[in-house]
């Protein structure tokens, strides 16, 4: 094997290795994990917030047509955007009643992409991450 | 072992940089630039041993002017990528692509540690300039090459899963 053979082969590899590391999808995209077909409305009791990097989590107890109650995850953007949007920690506490639209878990995990969050105080903000690719707005208000 | 980890996660530090509002992406950002001083200056190392890039240049005098970048690049993947595993520890302690991510390194340690320990206490008799490399020292920077692609690919991922 000729030496330019071994490194045109070696700058193919690296280029490889290179592309590999840089995923298209920005941190966490929105498609990678949710489904943009599937909007879902969540009305439920807040049992834990994780005011948390990368991500948050809004813990709701959500109560089915059946008077069943289930525990949802809403997953947001970070403190650094929430923030920005002038949603701070200090507006949610365990025991609100707060209102999640946003999309379903491809998994089909109990587990939603919160886009829009309706606070205890009637405030609407928007929940979800920046650039994620994920809907601009939160799907219309089913009722 | 889980019992340290969630202490770990619940340390004041921890907490801080996770629930911080511009800590977190500070951190990250100079991951990201650990990860071009450390791996880009390995690469370099490697791809001359490799008799792919600088062959005019002596080998030994290619390794010895990026080691202080190297270093530079260890030092800030360590100090940042620490702070950013115990800021979400408890989270992503079972992640499959931490763990292969934390393999990966300790191969890549080890690579480099023995490629120190024999082939490069020779590298002065390599010849000053244009000499091939040993097959030795050709072996240590392919794997080398091949580790920390895999370091790199394996940390990006561990955020999708």
């Amino acid at each position: 094997m000729s030496s330019s053979v071994v490194r045109a082969g070696l700058v193919a590899l690296l280029a490889v290795a290179a592309f590999g590391a840089a995923p298209t999808r920005a941190h966490h995209s929105f498609s990678a994990m949710y489904d943009a077909k599937k909007p879902v409305r969540l009305t439920g009791r807040l049992t834990k917030v994780e005011w948390t990097n990368p991500h948050s989590y809004f813990h709701l107890e959500v109560k089915g047509a059946d008077g069943k109650i289930t525990t949802w995850a809403c997953e947001g953007a970070g403190p650094g955007a929430l923030s920005r949007r002038g949603f701070n920690k200090g507006d949610i506490k365990v025991g609100d009643t707060i209102v999640v639209d946003g999309y379903l878990a491809r998994s089909g995990g109990k587990i939603i992409d919160a886009r829009r969050i309706t606070l205890p105080n009637g405030r609407v903000v928007s929940g979800g991450t920046p650039g994620d690719g994920g809907p601009q707005a939160g799907p219309a208000p089913a009722r | 072992m889980l019992q340290v980890i969630q202490r770990l996660y619940e340390s004041p530090i921890a907490t801080a940089i996770r629930e911080s509002e511009n800590l977190f992406p500070i951190l990250q950002t100079f991951h990201i630039v650990g990860t071009i001083a450390l791996a880009g200056a390995i690469a370099i190392v490697d791809l001359r041993l490799l008799n792919v890039l600088l062959r005019r240049e002596a080998t030994v005098r290619v390794a010895e002017s990026l080691l202080p970048i190297t270093w530079i690049g260890f030092a800030l993947m360590v100090v940042s990528g620490g702070l950013l595993f115990v800021a979400q520890s408890a989270r992503i302690y079972e992640n499959v692509f931490l763990r292969m991510k934390a393999l990966l390194l300790v191969l890549a340690l080890l690579n480099v540690a023995l490629f120190h320990a024999t082939t490069f206490r020779q590298i002065r008799s390599w010849g000053p300039d244009g000499v091939e490399t040993p097959v030795s020292a050709r072996v240590f920077a392919a794997l080398s090459l091949v580790l920390w692609a895999g370091i790199i690919v394996t940390g990006r991922f561990i955020a999708y899963f």
